[in-house]
């Protein structure tokens, strides 16, 4: 009896002791994440909310007084028309790259995956612009683009006359008339100034865009690709799928689901910070066709010093990069994890 | 439904053999299990039949039909993987549904929205759906229909894809060790009704597997592969019986059968030790010998009776039988399976005396070819 009693007291002791290690465990486990998270505050979130509330001032640098102006701000970037031109430069930019790279990319790897051995040489040279600087090889794409000297229009001045301008002036398609296409009316002119001309920048920026990005998002979709089992191929053929496309249909791209949830994003929201090519090449122009988000912030913020001006646009920024990102999380990825 | 016929099969990876000239004929209606073990090239001969894999040399025949330039899709077989390879996206009518969908739908009504303004796919649809139904009502999946293959256990998948094999009626079926990735339980129920479903389709079924006990329960005739050579294709019960090559014998059986070296003399007697094998007379005189003898026919009797003397090592009690593994004086382990109650007779550690059965016991060359006995039993 005695016996029983005492091993009573000693469970019961015994969990009071676990109970005061477990509390005391808890206690040390947020002590060691306190580094992390208060890193992660003061680094992330911290600045985001600074430009939150600077953004409703006239705050810039240097200057001691700062008024608070309330929605000032934000009312001159959605009624000024050169602030409605930026974002309809940056909207621009966004929808014409992110698609076109991604289907390029997606292309690319396909093609990649279809060959044995060439395919890494493939892989090689179209990853090539992912890793060079975006900034040198504006540099480059200047020269090249240069209206006189430049190598793209002396090409093109090479061609006239000869069967070239016969075949890209289209004249041999019937209902063409190859005298109007483009390339007769700039031979018998001069071809366009490219980045100069406030209708070509922004096409010739969104070419670069995609020669640029295209080559990462192969890699991406190269990558998925290696995840799609094989056997699902050959249930399809089994199941009588003879041609590319249907393979494509069934297999590919519902397999490929996560892989192209996840370029997409990062294509938007690399595309949404576009900066280096404008910064080197257009600076913004010309007649602000150029004028993409993250050039304004630096115009405004750095090189004007109107830091809660330039901090309103920050925040207009983050809100589309966000709106992606939600996107992104809430409405689709439900439909692509199949399990 | 059609006969299978397969000849002389040759397929190398490289330098690597994997299928030496494998022939079989398979009968319309025939189930026949291809068992062997891993990376025996199996898989390899049924994708061959298939259409997913090309031969290196020899030809397949689906009924009437030399099939070696067809297309997998056009073979008119199904497969079930063992992986099952459902499309993980869509649901479980539609998976069932796509052998259809990709043959009585042309290329324009397989198009989302566009398709069902295309004449006579709203009549294809309303044939597609009521095959589907048909079939899952057979399978008992009807409350399944609308989930992903992702939500379904491993045995509900298995009964998709054996739905998405039979909904188009094909010649034949080709199934992929499609029990694996089962739990024991859930695989003896469904080698039961694999079985079934056989007998209801009469279709001709190619079935892979390294599982034996499968093999032996559902096969018509089993083919034994080893190192991609087929050496015998024959009735489970002659396989088991009268293996033709020492490796068939170790094979099929559990526990394994026991191996023993012997010597013949030149009348053709046979001695395992020092005891000769009553009533046996070998073919190959005169020569050292394999004798295999399966448990069942190996019986323990008392010490210093007649036969072999032996130690008994360990037993196994199983219920209704027992395992007994005993050690010969040549130091040879030999396993006998005797009825539960011989335990209170025979216990690891005690000495006995081991008898072979001679009217069951096989004997082999050193090549394990099998020798022709006088007393051969027919079964
Ligand atoms: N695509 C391939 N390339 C190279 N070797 C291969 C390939 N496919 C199979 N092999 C080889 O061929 C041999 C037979 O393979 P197979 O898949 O047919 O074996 P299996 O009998 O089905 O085995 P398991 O029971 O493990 O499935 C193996 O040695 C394997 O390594
Ligand atoms: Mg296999």
């Amino acid at each position: 009896m005695i016996e029983k009693v005492t091993k009573t007291v000693d469970t019961l002791n015994q969990a009071a002791g676990l109970k005061r290690a477990e509390n005391r465990a808890k206690w040390v486990s947020y002590l060691f994440c306190f580094p992390a998270v208060s890193l992660m505050f003061i680094i992330l979130l911290v600045p985001i909310f600074v430009a939150g509330v600077l953004s409703f001032t006239d705050y810039s640098l240097g200057n001691p007084d700062l008024n608070w102006l309330g929605s000032k701000n934000y009312e001159v970037i959605f009624g000024r028309s050169s602030y409605q031109k930026m974002i309809w430069a940056t909207v621009t930019y966004v929808v014409v790259v992110v698609p076109i790279s991604i289907g390029l990319g997606l292309g690319a790897a396909m093609l990649i995956n279809s060959v044995g051995r060439i395919g890494e040489l493939y892989k090689t040279i179209y990853f090539l612009p992912v890793m060079a600087a975006l900034l040198a090889m504006a540099l480059v794409w200047d020269l090249a683009l240069h209206p006189t000297v430049g190598i793209v229009n002396q090409t093109l001045r090479l061609g006239c006359g000869t069967w070239i301008e016969g075949l890209f002036s289209f004249g041999w398609l019937p209902w063409v008339d190859g005298a109007q296409s483009w390339y007769s009316t700039s031979c018998a002119d001069e071809f366009p100034l490219w980045i100069g001309d406030r209708d070509y920048a922004m096409p010739t920026i969104c070419f670069i865009g995609i020669w640029q990005a295209f080559g990462f998002n192969m890699v991406l979709y190269l990558a998925g690709l290696t995840g799609v089992p094989r056997e699902l191929y050959h249930a399809a053929a089994i199941d009588g799928v003879t041609n590319t496309w249907d393979q494509f249909r069934l297999v590919t791209w519902p397999m490929l689901g996560p892989t192209t949830i996840f370029v997409v994003t990062i294509t938007s929201i690399n595309s949404f910070k576009v900066f280096d090519t404008v910064e080197a090449l257009t600076w913004g122009g010309p007649a602000k066709s150029t004028y993409v988000m993250m050039y304004a912030i630096f115009e405004k913020a750095v090189k004007e010093n109107l830091v809660g001006f330039g901090s309103a646009i920050t925040i207009v920024f983050l809100f589309f990069v966000l709106l992606i990102t939600f996107t992104q999380r809430f409405l689709v990825e439900k439909r692509v994890h199949y399990s | 439904m059609a006969s299978v016929t397969i000849q002389n099969i040759d397929k190398s990876f490289g330098t690597v053999k994997v299928l030496n000239g494998v022939s079989i004929d398979i009968e319309d209606g025939e189930f026949i299990v291809l068992v062997g073990p891993s990376g025996c090239g199996k898989s390899t001969l049924l994708r061959i039949i298939a259409g997913l894999e090309n031969q290196n040399s020899g030809s397949i025949k689906i009924g009437n039909n030399i099939v070696d330039n067809l297309h997998a899709s056009l073979r008119d077989i199904a497969m079930v993987f063992q992986s099952y390879a459902l499309y993980p996206h869509l649901s479980v009518a539609e998976n069932i549904s796509v052998p259809l969908r990709m043959r009585r739908l042309n290329f324009l009504q397989r198009f989302p929205i566009i398709g069902r303004f295309i004449p006579g796919s709203k009549a294809a649809k309303a044939s597609i759906k009521k095959d589907v139904d048909e079939v899952t009502e057979m399978l008992g999946i009807e409350e399944l229909l609308h989930r992903k293959p992702g939500q379904l256990s491993g045995g509900q998948r298995q009964r998709v894809a054996v739905g998405r094999a039979m909904v188009r009626h094909p010649q034949a079926f080709l199934m992929d060790e499609p029990l694996s990735n089962l739990d024991a339980e859930r695989r003896v129920h469904m080698r039961a009704e694999i079985a079934e479903l056989h007998r209801r389709l009469e279709s001709t079924f190619i079935y892979v597997t390294h599982d034996q006990a499968e093999a032996m329960t559902m096969a018509d005739r089993v083919a034994v592969m080893m190192d991609g050579d087929l050496l015998q294709v024959d009735t489970p019960r002659n396989v088991y019986a009268n293996p033709v090559d020492i490796r068939v014998a170790e094979f099929i059986g559990s526990p394994k059968i026991n191996i023993l070296s012997a010597q013949s003399n030149d009348t053709g007697d046979v001695n395992v030790g020092d005891m000769v094998l009553a009533g046996v007379k070998s073919a190959a005189k005169n020569s050292k010998i394999q004798v295999g003898v399966r448990p069942e026919a190996v019986t323990l009797e008392p010490k210093n009776s007649a036969g072999i003397p032996c130690h008994i090592v360990h037993h196994e009690n199983l219920g209704s039988e027992a395992y007994f593994h005993v050690e010969l004086n040549s130091g040879e382990r030999v396993i006998s399976r005797m009825d539960a109650s011989a335990i209170d007779q025979f216990s690891t550690g005690h000495d006995a005396s081991v008898m072979l059965h001679s009217n069951n016991v096989l004997l082999f060359d050193n090549d394990g070819q099998r020798i022709v006995t006088h007393n051969e039993v027919v079964m």
